[in-house]
């Protein structure tokens, strides 16, 4: 009998130690691979939103509702309204150190419109802007012009189709790519769109805002800071000057709160991965070593045969090796169906920012997994076989 | 022991139609009624959950049956269902239209890899059948 053939039968006729020793190899691929996925797309949804905030400083209506609808906007997806008179745009725009503002206008879309859940509509001025607008020249070339929307990444409707919102056909001329943030639930549009629909919701009754038309009143402004002047200062001038009228935010300051959960979060992750990895090799060595202590007088047998020790040693090597790939071919596999086709329920009990890993970075990752599982195996094997043959063949023989 | 390894896919095949109906039922449903309005994804649940329990049943009768072709019939049946069963979520029967929404996140997922675990199962079903039948002749 061949070296091979050997190798294959001892696999299949050993089929509890098989099993126990592919599942181990399973569940370490699985969580290795899991593991890297998971804080990879947690450190990309924080940076991706990090970009997408785009301004150094967001001013907001006064009081900390405000701050918790913006961020509820940012990381939920939730639809919010809040408005601030839109007189105070000039007054911030005369503050020393600011360079430049954008403005937004928030609006919200009624649950019947579309039969599932209301959308956060987000008015901006497309030549003004340099919040929203270079986001969306990555994937729309072009201005939205009136009814017209651009669609976030999350919501099902494709470019050309149109999304009714207070009974006003809304054509989606452009789709954004995922931030994996709140804003991929979000459809933009100009300032003509927005007056249009609030006059639509006021003639369905379903009127949120009232009378407060982009005219008058504004949702958020966006600040950019001059070069050489300090942020804080900006911010903390605006907030003396304006103090009971508006309220400014340092946008790094609204994502520490984020970070810090980020970083409980990937402690928790590399804990978890770890502690599988280290179980995982406990649990091998012990089958391993149980199984070759078994193996005792078979080892002999090659030895009396003519095997070396290091020929047993490659044997014992090359079987668990078969073993621990097929293991980690299989968890790599489940690692990648559970977390790309849960990835958005991952997102939404983590309530966090999530954006998978590109295709190059997952095959990396699986590759790395696969590359630590299948030579964990084979040492611990290898470790306890050469413990093994330093026992004398005789002694092994007549046992 | 013997029955058990002839009837190993089977007896995978009455196990994932369980999973899929006691799962569409319970931790991954559809979105369910809002403010009284059943939305699109209530219908494709209801149409998963019927079809998981026709799934039950014919792999209850594949077990309990003894004729290889009747076996191999059941099995062949289920890989054109399981496709259905896959292409109901969002292709044959609409969902809610932000993918953050529980259908989108949980249900679609869950019947997507149910039903393709389900057509490989009956696939290899249908293989492993046709040659223990040609080792007979």
């Amino acid at each position: 009998m061949s070296v091979k053939k050997l190798i294959i039968k001892n696999i299949i006729k050993r089929p509890v130690k098989t099993t126990l020793l592919s599942s181990m190899a399973l569940l370490m691929a699985f969580a290795i691979l899991a593991g890297a996925n998971l804080s990879k797309s947690l450190i990309r949804g924080l940076n991706s939103m990090e970009a997408r905030l785009g301004a150094d400083i967001i001013v907001i209506p006064e009081g900390a509702q405000s701050e918790e609808e913006l961020k509820n906007i940012y990381f939920k997806g939730t639809p919010e309204n809040f408005y601030m008179d839109k007189s105070i745009v000039s007054d911030l725009a005369s503050i020393e150190g600011v360079e430049d503002y954008s403005i937004q206008y928030f609006l919200a879309s009624s649950v019947s419109d579309c039969c599932s859940a209301p959308v956060q509509i987000v008015g901006f001025d497309p030549e003004n802007d340099f919040v929203v607008a270079p986001w969306i020249k990555d994937n729309f070339k072009g201005q939205p012009g009136k009814d017209e929307i651009i669609a976030g990444s999350s919501l099902s409707v494709q470019t050309g189709e149109s999304l009714k919102i207070y009974g006003i056909d809304c054509l989606v001329v452009g789709k954004l790519g995922s931030t994996g943030t709140g804003l991929d639930t979000a459809v933009y549009a100009n300032e003509e769109t927005i007056k249009h629909l609030i006059e639509a919701s006021k003639e369905v009754g379903l009127s949120m805002v009232g009378e407060k038309s982009p005219d008058e009143t504004v949702s958020a402004v966006y600040i950019k800071v001059k070069k050489g002047y300090d942020i804080s200062v900006v911010s903390s001038t605006i907030n003396i000057n304006f103090k009971d009228r508006v309220e400014a935010v340092r946008t790094k300051s609204m994502i520490s709160d984020t970070v810090k959960r980020l970083d409980d979060v990937s402690k928790i992750i590399y804990a978890l991965v770890t502690g599988i990895w280290v179980f995982s090799i406990i649990i091998m060595g012990l089958v391993f070593s149980v199984s070759i202590g078994e193996r005792k007088s078979e080892f002999a047998l090659l030895r009396a045969m003519g095997f070396s020790k290091i020929k047993i040693v490659s044997l014992i090597f090359t079987e668990s090796m078969i073993i621990c790939l097929i293991g980690s071919v299989l968890g790599i596999v489940l690692s990648l169906v559970i977390i790309i086709s849960f990835g958005n329920m991952i997102e939404g009990y983590l309530g966090l920012p999530f954006l998978l890993p590109n295709f190059l970075n997952t095959v990396l990752y699986s590759f790395f997994a696969l590359f630590i599982t299948v030579l964990t195996g084979p040492i611990t094997a290898s470790i306890s076989t050469m413990g093994v043959c330093r026992e004398d063949i005789g002694n092994a023989l007549r046992r | 022991m013997n029955y058990f390894k002839k009837n190993a896919a089977g007896i995978a095949e009455l196990l994932i139609s369980i999973i899929l109906v006691v799962g569409v039922f319970t931790l991954f449903k559809a979105c369910g009624l809002h403010e009284g309005k059943a939305m699109a994804c209530h219908w494709a649940e209801n149409t998963v959950k019927a079809l998981g329990i026709v799934f039950i049943f014919l792999s209850a009768i594949r077990l309990i049956l003894k004729e290889d072709g009747v076996k191999k019939g059941i099995a062949l049946a289920f890989v054109p269902l399981s496709v259905l069963t896959f292409l109901i979520p969002g292709k044959i029967i609409s969902l809610c239209m932000m993918d953050t929404m529980r259908c989108q996140t949980s249900f679609k997922p869950f019947v997507i890899v149910l039903s393709v675990i389900l057509a490989l199962i009956s696939l290899a079903d249908v293989v492993i059948l046709s040659l223990g039948k040609k080792d007979k002749n």
